[in-house]
């Protein structure tokens, strides 16, 4: 167990250099990191907003007093939760810098969660609370219950599931998997060779390129599919249904009826494979610029 | 799926062949003796004579959809080289419907599951153009042109043994789960045990319209293989919901 040392009266840097080291925080307190350190933020219940900065260190700050946070030290580990003397702390709000190459973990029960800039991997487990994340280059792994899951500009690939609300995915590179229980899945400016979108009761819109060997696959069980796909794709396109409508604006030369629900066609040359199965809904491949 | 599956169909794929005459000698030997032993393939082939012969004596079928234009063209149309080769070419046909932004669109194919319907029946009636097998519930809820389907139609079924339940490994853990997730309304606060609930009951929805559509038409593969998937995807939820459970108390 990690050994607790309270500092009531606290230093502008505090030094988390032992192996197991425990701080109470006030605003605007910077803890040194080194590289290899990872940032666990857990149980955290309120607002949380999290910044890359040019520096080797954490800085929190609050509004006002705010917040009593533990920061804990244990091996390359950086813990930040709430101070629990105080009791269940509802409604923090707080601002962390980071360095870009920390990686970082986040989960509560009600976390509004945003992060921007960070180079490292990045994994939120939530209950409840909206995810956004702007501008980061290592695979992201979220997850929440009930919230929405907003992503711009991510590089290295996202697994993205919400329960209840939509998920969107904007500017993004690297394999994706998106997930919804009931809510809309929004892919837009897509760059992946693989793509997994799958909502059980909602619509799916997807946009991005179509690559040389890539596989897109996209399921739904109550919900609309939309395909924005570039002039001049090559794919093959596996489609099934069990009670929808299939558009598209590409040309399709059907290869096999089986049923009237399930067929497949080839746009140009078979070199991705595009899937969509869709129990109840409309599916539309739709040509975009 | 299967390999039984992938050799029944392979069998059903010849038979509109086997009424079309586009067999060889020896194909159709082949496929005679299969029937002399399958009981099941011997009904396709009945179906299949019914839905030809229904399709006959209804002549012409327009459904309303802009679909048929390019349907009709392509059957009409003198045997192409593509028809040769047992493909549809579907050009593009006219604009439907409210669509996400998109630069220009030149063209839209647009099938819905009726004129997927029509265009099945037409297939066999008018030419050897594609390989298709039919499917149970063609005839039961497509409005436009379903009446050119006959009843029978609904007993076009190659049974695979599709699973109604889950497997008894799948169905154990998710028994465990849904144990783990009712100790856990001691632990988690009730606004989360509503989201939760509402969540599973979207997942038992679609397991049930999925259970239901695979009792209409058991054999199947899409029905197959998207019970089963939303049967995983209960049983990531029950995990997550576990670990939440676990990690909450």
């Amino acid at each position: 167990m990690v050994g607790l040392t309270v500092l009531g009266i606290l230093p502008l840097m505090v030094a988390l250099t032992a192996p197991s080291v425990t701080a109470v925080v006030p605003a605007d307190t910077i803890v040194e990191l080194r590289r290899g350190d990872r940032v666990v933020l857990e149980n955290i219940e309120g607002e949380i907003t999290v910044q890359a900065w040019a520096r080797d260190a954490l800085e929190i700050e609050g509004e006002g007093d705010e917040p009593a946070l533990i920061v804990r030290r244990s091996g390359s580990t950086i813990r930040v939760g709430p101070d629990e003397r105080k009791g269940r702390r509802r409604g923090l709000e707080a601002t962390l810098r980071v360095p870009e190459w920390i990686e970082l973990t986040a989960g509560g029960r009600d976390l509004d969660l945003f992060v921007e800039g960070v180079d490292g991997r990045i994994e939120v487990s939530n209950v409840r609370g909206d995810v956004r994340i702007r501008d980061v280059s290592a695979p992201l792994h979220l997850r929440t219950v009930q919230g929405e899951i907003d992503v711009s500009g991510a590089r290295g690939g996202v697994d993205a599931s919400s329960q209840s609300d939509d998920v969107r995915l904007y500017d993004v590179e690297g394999p994706v998997a998106a997930h919804s229980g009931s809510g809309d899945l929004d892919l837009e400016d897509i760059r992946s060779a693989s793509v997994r979108a799958e909502t059980q009761d909602g619509d799916v819109r997807f946009a991005g390129t179509i690559e040389e060997g890539g596989d897109y696959r996209f399921f739904v069980h109550d919900g609309d599919v939309d395909l924005v796909l570039p002039s001049g794709i090559n794919a093959r396109v596996d489609v099934s249904t069990f009670d929808g409508e299939f558009q598209s604006d590409f040309p399709v030369v059907l290869q096999r009826f089986t049923g009237g629900r399930k067929f497949d066609f080839t746009i140009g040359e078979p070199r991705a494979t595009i899937e969509i199965q869709v129990f109840d809904g409309e599916i539309r491949l739709v040509r975009g610029r | 799926m299967s390999t039984g599956h992938d050799d029944h169909r392979e069998w059903t794929d010849r038979l509109s062949e086997l009424l079309e005459g586009t067999l060889s000698i020896e194909e159709h030997r082949a496929v005679e003796e299969h029937l002399g032993a399958c009981g099941s393939c011997r009904r396709v082939l009945d179906e299949l004579r019914s839905v030809i012969d229904g399709a006959r004596a209804l002549g012409p079928i327009e459904p309303p959809r802009d679909l048929w234009s390019g349907i009709e063209a392509t059957i009409r149309a003198p045997a192409s080289s593509e028809a040769a080769s047992k493909v549809i070419a579907l050009p593009g046909l006219s604009e439907r419907g409210p669509m996400p932004a998109s630069a220009g669109r030149p063209s839209r194919v647009t099938l819905s599951r009726a004129q997927l319907v029509a265009a099945s029946i037409l297939l066999v009636v008018g030419s050897s153009l594609a390989t298709w097998v039919a499917g149970p519930a063609l005839g039961s809820g497509a409005e436009q042109g379903a009446s050119a389907t006959p009843a029978a139609a609904s007993d076009l079924v190659f049974v695979t043994g599709a699973p109604a339940e889950p497997p008894k490994e799948l169905a154990e853990e998710l028994a465990r789960l849904e144990a783990t997730l009712a100790e856990a309304r001691d632990v988690l606060d009730p606004n989360t045990l509503r989201v939760l609930a509402r969540n599973l009951n979207v997942i038992e929805r679609a397991i049930e319209d999925s259970r239901n559509a695979l009792a209409q038409d058991p054999g199947n593969e899409f029905l197959t293989q998207h019970l089963d998937r939303v049967y995983q995807r209960k049983l990531t939820y029950l995990r997550d919901v576990a670990e939440l459970a676990e990690w909450s108390g």
